[in-house]
């Protein structure tokens, strides 16, 4: 299995916290996971929360050092869905191929699902405006260089964008304090 | 130390970054200073959580362009008319004695901007894959059909293993009618529709050779041959075929066949061209 040039660079794309490539992406495979769901007993909406989850996932392997990709995105994608939809059927109906499947190994990749969610903190996060929003899911989730960030956000250098994340970590932990402190004393 | 560098100095930590000398520092005061620690912890659970936000940010974003697809395929009106019933509402609100015929004509074009709109909408999404989609069911297997296939090959399409029947169908050198009209099932659920055609014109010729009361699958072909062509993009010949059913009223499938379905076969034939 290769991966093409065109997917190389959708990949870096990807990499590089391009929403135009996520949108070229999404759009493009969504057809066929829409199909291969549809023909294994499921609905348009069990469609779409399986296909998000899936490129959630991508997404985030992309991420991982040690993760290279050795097949075509659409071959990945389908194998991805296809491991989701059959845990979700658990065995009670043998799946219909839609694509050529070949096994790949997917593992499980570090899904923070299994994090204890602190609901405070990601509501403090959601309400915080830009640059800190774009600052600290960019470089902790999305891992965009700080150059790549201090580029988007239109800072003078790395160094700055760096002190600024800094500043946000410093605001975000004073507006969780205060939160919990208004909601103790409520 | 001030607050910005202290929490530079646990980002730092957290993302083993110290040098072993700051690190035995840090760790020492970790160690002894217990609002120290609770300072690490927060900031640790704070970055974690940073993961869980990006998470629900990206989801939504995600679900932004499945609603782009929706409205790209599908157009659907109720901009239009949001937009009209404003424009409509604020010349209203401006007059105080409205005009009733005017206003008529206004609603009249309100439901003739939506209604074309809808049709619109409905044009631009209709394709002979979609409407093989819409139509298209894989065969189901009666048990009291006649069959000269081996049981083990019938049984791999009916538990839907069509991977494996299709390798058994391969493997065999002579094939029943019932093993092709089942392997040209498998190629349109796998949308291979050329291969679909292949079987099931073969199935219909062989039958042509048999005496009338030995027909076997042809009329099935004939529904699903319509179907392959429809998934081939070829809407002139599926329609020929569909009719032919429409016609026959002993036909096994004539009632899965109206109107409807070739109004929308003769809407793609438009848009593709191949109109007479």
């Amino acid at each position: 299995m290769t991966v093409s040039a065109t997917d190389e660079g959708l990949i870096g794309a990807l990499k590089n916290g391009d929403n135009e490539a996520l949108k070229y992406v999404y759009k493009t495979y969504w057809p066929m996971v829409s199909r291969f769901v549809r023909c294994n007993s499921g609905s348009m909406e069990d469609a779409e929360e399986l296909y998000q989850e899936s490129i959630i996932a991508l997404y985030e392997k992309l991420r991982t050092e040690d993760f290279h990709l050795t097949c075509s995105i659409k071959t990945y994608i389908y194998a991805i869905c296809r491991n989701k939809w059959l845990y979700q059927l658990k065995g009670r109906k043998t799946i219909i191929d839609i694509e050529e499947y070949d096994a790949i190994s997917i593992e499980p990749h570090d899904d923070t699902h299994e994090l204890p969610e602190d609901k405070e903190i990601v509501e403090a996060i959601g309400s915080m405006g830009d640059p800190c929003h774009t600052l600290l899911i960019g470089f902790y989730y999305q891992q965009l260089s700080l150059d790549t960030l201090a580029d988007k956000l239109k800072y003078a250098s790395a160094s700055v964008a760096r002190q600024q994340k800094f500043r946000c970590v410093e605001r975000l932990k004073k507006l969780f304090l205060h939160r919990r402190y208004r909601y103790t004393n409520e | 130390m001030s607050e910005l560098s202290q929490t530079e100095m646990i980002a730092r930590y957290l993302q083993g970054e110290l040098d072993a000398k700051d690190l035995e520092q840090f760790n020492a005061r970790l160690a002894t200073d217990d609002a120290f620690k609770r300072e690490v912890e927060l900031q640790r659970t704070i970055i974690k959580n940073i993961t869980r936000a990006g998470r629900h940010a990206l989801r939504s974003q995600l679900k932004q362009y499945h609603q782009q697809i929706i409205h790209e395929t599908e157009a659907t009106s109720s901009q239009d008319i949001s937009g009209e019933a404003t424009v409509r509402g604020r010349s209203f609100k401006n007059r105080s004695r409205p005009a009733t015929r005017k206003r008529a004509l206004l609603m009249a074009a309100c439901v003739v901007i939506a209604l074309t709109a809808i049709g619109l909408g409905y044009y631009a999404y209709l394709s002979p894959e979609r409407i093989f989609n819409d139509e298209f069911k894989p065969y189901a297997i009666r048990t009291t059909r006649g069959s000269s296939a081996p049981a083990d090959i019938v049984s791999l399409y009916r538990d839907h293993d069509y991977n494996h029947y299709l390798s058994a169908y391969q493997a065999r050198e002579v094939k029943s009618l019932q093993e092709i009209f089942l392997a040209g099932n498998v190629y349109l659920i796998k949308a291979d529709a050329a291969r679909a055609i292949q079987c099931f014109r073969q199935v219909m010729i062989e039958n042509e050779k048999r005496a009338a009361e030995d027909q076997r699958y042809y009329e099935d072909s004939e529904y699903f041959l319509a179907l392959a062509y429809l998934q081939n993009n070829e809407p002139d010949k599926a329609e020929i075929l569909f009719r032919k059913i429409m016609a026959a009223p002993q036909h096994p499938y004539n009632h899965e066949v109206g109107n409807g379905l070739l109004w929308k076969i003769s809407v793609v034939r438009f848009k593709l061209g191949v109109n007479d």
